[in-house]
């Protein structure tokens, strides 16, 4: 299953959890959880999207990303 | 004295004693499912903490106690596996394979089943048994999830109890089930995940060759299991346990199969979906369902970009139907009664003070504060868009359409921003890796139609056109969008030829917006526009206003009609005069400027307001070829000084100028063209 998860990424398509879960005939937790072990192993990484840019933005306090959700890349030199 | 220390010390030794021959009971789980809350609900008081040998890892151990019956409890660290990643998980199994806990209970969440039972599916292969706590089903109740217990218990042959740790609920169940597995009344027969065919050969040859080597207390199949899945400190032992030859040859094992470190682990998560579908059902309906029904059209390759399409309609729509009359409204009867005011309170005043407040302040400040209701509307909407969970679909729908394209992945989060405003938006692009990507969503960033450019537009749009503003400002809106696509395309294949990479979004349920939330984000944004117009657009107005007056002899021979006449030949292939050509080279310190300048030139104290005097003006042509322009122009100051800043040199900077200044002037000499062939 992990394999097959990976294979959809290799695809380099922008993918969303539920789409995964479908794609693999499981649930978007079960694709999280997955993610999750393989940032672990290093193969996938979290976007940090706001760090010190948001510091830096006037409009930091009622950013749009504020809310963001979670957001997974897979790591090119894996 | 000394007679009675001793005796302590004695009775101490005899309690240590007796302590460590009680059953020893392994608390396991991962991080936050309430594994603590049941060790200091079991333990209470008797409880001592330190720190694991070596290691500034907190260890817990308690003894507990209920009617003559006693247990030590070992609270392990929080782990995601076995395998020796972190301190925590070496410290975890290297406690149970060689301090031998009669029983683990593994904690784990009802509410989180699929991540808790990665933990379980290695703690199930080791010899020592094992007893499933089934901890926050209250949490899983609330969210809907039924888990038939029998089922699960059947599916993992290790028994499983219900928990509400936090209450209290099911620990006596938990006791007595542990009670009776330490008796051997129960009989426990583990189901194991299973690996791919191919491995199980490797493995069992593996098994082989390590057979007589393993260093105790390790048991074979899993030090064999741990080899196969790359762990380093189970391949550093055996590989000094092993002879030279004997290492070489599962070496070599191990290097034909150095995929199995995925499949290992890909069986484990194919063992726990096979028990999720056996015996968790998730709710029919309700929000997620809902969410699902929506996501169907919202987040559809193609039928979500129609939605997109149509919601940002929508909101010109409202704009206009809510926003457009507040508009006039406060055009006419503030800013023109104001102008009026003023004018007359300001009669026996020197001429060019009545015509710095008058033209300049209130023509160029009031111009522009006008546009308050409009922008309150565009904040207000894309504000319930992002609390209702859309704008994340949006963005999906986009960035799928985007890597069509041949962009990156990661471009459309800065785009996103871009919405507000341009300058996060290229701030925004330091979440990308590949330099090259990240330089080619910086030069496209100033496409994304930023509130102040909308407003500017919607102020105009709303004059000219009338019922048709809606229409005119969405395909304004999507020629933007499309300029940047086509801009991203051509940049891409000359800067990015990187493999792209996979990018997964979580997408959050949709919910009932909260308005406190929307109306502090409306707040907060229409505060600061208040803030920029008394600041940079007054100053600008003043400047624009002296510019306008001298060095006297009327508007047509100032410093500003003189400029503006330079630059009108270029202004001409758009149908502009000066004016115009003048009102849009000025929004380039502050895209509301160019209204502010039209204020200042034309005067708002004139009859019907600004917008009546450019209607007057200028022709349906002339309009749509400067919203055109407007709405492709070159970025603000601001935005060209953080492009600058982050793409490291002017030569960038420029280079979006070149560009959309191209894209500018080119698109609105044409639509300005075709619209008069039109007859417009």
């Amino acid at each position: 299953m992990l394999e097959r998860l990976l294979a959809e990424l290799d695809r380099g398509q922008t993918l969303s959890v539920k789409k995964l879960a479908m794609q693999l005939e499981t649930t978007p937790a079960m694709v999280e959880a997955m993610l999750e072990h393989l940032e672990r192993l290093g193969q996938v990484e979290t976007v940090e999207f706001c760090q010190e840019t948001c510091a830096e933005c006037p409009l930091g306090s009622n950013c749009a990303m504020e809310k963001r959700q979670r957001l997974w890349q897979l790591r090119l030199n894996r | 004295m000394s007679d009675g220390h001793a005796v302590n010390v004695a009775l101490l030794k005899e309690e240590q004693k007796i302590q460590r021959d009680l059953p020893l009971i392994a608390l396991a789980g991962q991080p936050n499912m309430g594994k603590s809350t049941l060790f200091n609900l079991l333990t209470g008081l008797n409880q001592h903490v330190g720190n694991w040998p070596g290691k500034t890892i907190e260890r817990r151990e308690g003894i507990f106690r209920d009617n003559g019956y006693s247990l030590r409890l070992i609270d392990l660290p929080g782990t995601y596996s076995l395998t020796a990643n972190s301190p925590e998980e070496l410290i975890a199994r290297e406690f149970i394979l060689r301090e031998q806990p009669d029983l683990v209970i593994a904690v784990v969440s009802a509410a989180n089943l699929e991540r808790s039972l990665y933990l379980v599916a290695e703690l199930i292969s080791l010899p020592t048994p094992l007893v499933v706590a089934l901890n926050m089903m209250d949490v899983a109740e609330l969210e809907g999830y039924r888990i038939d217990v029998e089922v699960l218990q059947a599916a993992l042959g290790v028994p499983v109890v219900p928990l509400v740790a936090t209450r209290a609920q099911g620990v006596r169940e938990l006791l007595r089930i542990v009670e009776q597995v330490l008796n051997k009344e129960r009989v426990l027969m583990p189901r194991l995940p299973e690996i791919r065919a191919d491995h199980q050969q490797a493995l069992r040859e593996i098994q082989n060759l390590i057979h007589g080597y393993v260093p105790s207390p390790y048991p074979l199949e899993w030090a064999a299991l741990k080899l196969l899945e790359g762990d380093a400190e189970l391949t550093r032992l055996l590989q000094e346990s092993l002879p030279p030859e004997r290492w070489e040859t599962v070496h070599k094992i191990l290097r034909a199969h150095d995929d199995a470190l995925m499949a290992v682990a890909s069986g484990r998560y194919e063992w726990i979906n096979r028990i999720m579908r056996a015996a968790v059902a998730r709710p029919p309906m309700g929000q997620i369902s809902l969410t699902e029904r929506i996501d169907r059209f919202a987040a559809h390759p193609i039928l979500g970009l129609i939605i997109l399409a149509l919601v940002l309609g929508a909101v010109f729509w409202v704009t206009f139907t809510l926003g457009s009359p507040l508009q006039e409204w406060l055009e006419l009867q503030v800013v023109e009664r104001f102008a009026v005011f003023a004018a007359a309170s300001l009669a026996n005043a020197p001429a060019w003070l009545q015509s710095l407040v008058v033209d300049g302040i209130i023509g160029g400040v009031g111009s522009v504060i006008t546009f308050l209701p409009i922008l309150a509307i565009f904040f207000a909407a894309f504000g319930l868009l992002e609390d209702i969970g859309y704008m994340a679909r949006a963005a999906y729908v986009m960035d799928n359409f985007m890597h069509l394209m041949g962009l990156h992945g990661k471009s459309f989060l800065p785009l996103f921003l871009g919405f507000g405003c341009n300058v996060p938006a290229v701030m925004g692009t330091r979440v990308i890796d590949s330099w090259s990507a990240r330089l080619v969503t910086i030069l496209i960033a100033p496409f994304v139609p930023c509130t102040a450019r909308m407003a500017v537009v919607a102020f105009l749009a709303g004059a000219f056109f009338g019922k048709y503003a809606t229409l005119v400002s969405w395909g304004l809106a999507l020629l933007a969008l499309t300029m940047l696509v086509v801009s991203g395309v051509l940049l891409n294949a000359l800067l990015f030829r990187g493999k792209r990479s996979a990018f997964i979004m979580e997408m959050p349920l949709y919910h009932i917006p909260n308005g406190r939330t929307i109306a502090l984000l409306v707040w907060q944004r229409t505060l600061a526009f208040v803030k920029k117009a008394g600041t940079v657009i007054l100053g600008f107005s003043v400047l624009v206003w002296i510019l306008s007056v001298l060095p006297g002899g009327g508007l047509e021979s100032s410093f500003l009609a003189r400029f503006g006449k330079l630059v009108e030949p270029v202004g001409r292939w758009m149908g502009f005069d000066w004016r115009l050509t003048v009102a849009l080279l000025t929004s380039f310190l502050a895209k509301e400027n160019a209204i502010a300048t039209l204020g200042v030139v034309f005067g708002s104290g004139e009859e019907g307001g600004l917008s009546q005097v450019l209607v007057a003006t200028y022709s349906p042509a002339v309009a749509l070829a400067f919203l055109t322009a407007t709405m492709l122009f070159i970025p603000c100051a601001a935005t060209l000084a953080v492009i600058k800043q982050e793409a490291g040199s002017w030569r960038w900077a420029l280079v979006n100028v070149a560009l959309m200044l191209a894209l500018s002037v080119s698109g609105s000499s044409l639509v300005y063209w075709l619209a008069r062939g039109f007859g417009w």
